[in-house]
């Protein structure tokens, strides 16, 4: 384990707050990172949930015993409070697609057009496509890793990543003709 | 022939293909085409930038840890070493005021642009943040009556609108569009932490690099300045560099107002010049 985060982790199970922040200053962007994409950038939830994250962190850091690097231990909490926290949400509010201004002119000065489109298109995923995307494609977790997260078997998981990639393809480059290639390149497809 | 569905080839992304789809796909061009998308799209989502979180979330989970009792006592100020982000902020806010004042200093030291009293709702937009991309009638802390104008300047960071202009010119938009290609993102930058001594160097070398902007800048605007007793071709070519010089700037920061303000003013004036010459060139047909 990093031997920053293990001393900081030793005070920080003392109640230092000083520690306690200092481990949230090193791995903030990255909790935040995936809870925001799993709520398909809506900014509100995506704090709530980091938040509740990082409470759930704090509070189970005297059982943390340094098996895996804090980093991954801290993400696979993130994760979990996000699924757990869409799973609560789904019940009391239903279904809610948000774009907000995430999108600011600010973020597009910041960064190239593609990553862009690429955020974009994956906050209209449907919300069991984008947790399979996000989670595989965007955080590296196997199959088999989403799959106990999300109560399902490796093989749903595999379907529902095809699914959502082809639907990401679709949002960024909509084809002519539905689900097919153009004509052009039909022609230059080989019989 | 069929071609391979979309579902299919988002699972040849990573998985191998069977024989027949293996066959398909070295005669088929589109198919090719389409998973190598699908590959590219698939590259680019593992190499997406972190986003930061919002800057008031620490305060509101600190005051939720201390509700919980999952921390004690004071967040101690951390001494002996600065956190980077915390000095780029500093630097840049030092830099913003610098830019102000190095560009009010410019003005007024060559008689730059007159001030002009601002109306009620100009006296408002002051208020407003820094303006970004595609927001209309946005006012900038610029020298807008023209980059030339001889009157005195007003002092720093004052918002100068040009309710007076010697040629009326539409509404300028900002320099940079929302539409425009914007630079590529810049790799995450690892927080890293400094001591004192090297967080006061780097702030230094970064007011350095600033002042010598602002010498380039002024050299420019002096060659620039009808005043110089340039011929219109020297200058034209000045208010170019002029020009080249702060859209590079803007590349790099593209809300800078003081930037923008020496843009938009470069260009206007450039235009007014070339007014002034084809007016020229059509008087002087002799």
């Amino acid at each position: 384990m990093d031997d920053t985060d293990n001393h900081l982790i030793h005070q920080a199970r003392q109640g230092d707050g000083g520690a306690v922040r200092a481990l949230y200053e090193r791995h903030a962007q990255r909790v935040y990172a995936v809870v925001k994409r799993l709520a398909g950038h809506d900014e509100a939830l995506a704090e709530d949930w980091a938040q509740e994250a990082w409470v759930r962190a704090i509070r189970a850091l005297p059982t943390f015993r340094g098996d895996a690097r804090f980093t991954t231990w801290l993400h696979r909490i993130a994760v979990n409070s996000a699924l757990h926290g869409r799973r609560t949400r789904s019940r009391k509010a239903g279904r809610e697609t948000v774009m907000d201004d995430t999108y600011s002119v600010r973020a597009v000065a910041e960064t190239s057009v593609l990553k862009i489109r690429l955020e974009r298109a994956m906050a209209q995923l449907p919300e069991g496509m984008r947790k399979v995307l996000v989670l595989h494609d965007v955080e590296g977790y196997t199959h088999e890793e989403i799959g106990e997260m999300l109560g399902v078997t490796a093989g749903t998981c595999k379907s529902q990543l095809f699914k959502a990639r082809a639907r990401m393809r679709r949002l960024l480059a909509p084809r002519p003709a539905g689900d097919e290639p153009a004509e052009e390149e039909m022609a230059a497809c080989a019989t | 022939m069929r071609h391979l569905n979309d579902e299919t080839l988002a699972r040849l992304v990573d998985e191998p293909a069977e024989p027949h789809e293996a066959e398909h796909l070295r005669d088929c061009l589109a198919c090719r085409r389409e998973l190598a998308e699908l590959r590219a799209q698939t590259l680019a989502l593992g190499e997406l930038a972190d986003p930061e979180p919002p800057a008031a979330a620490w305060t509101r989970l600190e005051a939720r840890l201390r509700d919980e009792e999952l921390v004690r006592g004071a967040a101690p100020a951390r001494r002996g070493w600065i956190h980077l982000h915390g000095v780029r902020a500093a630097a840049a806010i030092a830099l913003f005021l610098m830019g102000g004042a190095a560009g009010a200093a410019l003005w007024s030291a060559r008689g730059g642009p007159q001030p002009v009293a601002l109306t009620q709702p100009q006296a408002a937009a002051r208020t407003r943040p820094v303006p970004s991309f595609g927001e209309p009638d946005v006012i900038y802390d610029v020298p807008a009556r023209g980059l030339m104008s001889p009157a005195p300047s007003a002092g720093s960071g004052a918002r100068l609108a040009s309710t007076a202009p010697a040629d009326p010119q539409p509404p300028q938009r900002p320099a940079r569009t929302a539409d425009a290609a914007p630079p590529a993102a810049a790799p995450r930058a690892e927080p890293v932490r400094v001591t004192r001594g090297e967080a006061v160097q780097a702030a230094r070398e970064l007011v350095q690099a600033q002042a010598a902007y602002a010498q380039a800048l002024q050299r420019y605007t002096s060659i620039a300045d009808p005043a110089s007793g340039n011929d219109a071709e020297t200058r034209m070519a000045a208010l170019d560099q002029l020009i080249e010089l702060t859209g590079a700037a803007l590349e790099r920061t593209p809300e800078d107002p003081v930037i923008n303000g020496y843009h938009l003013a470069a260009t206007a004036e450039r235009e007014r010049l070339r007014r002034e010459q084809a007016r020229d060139a059509q008087t002087q047909w002799f």
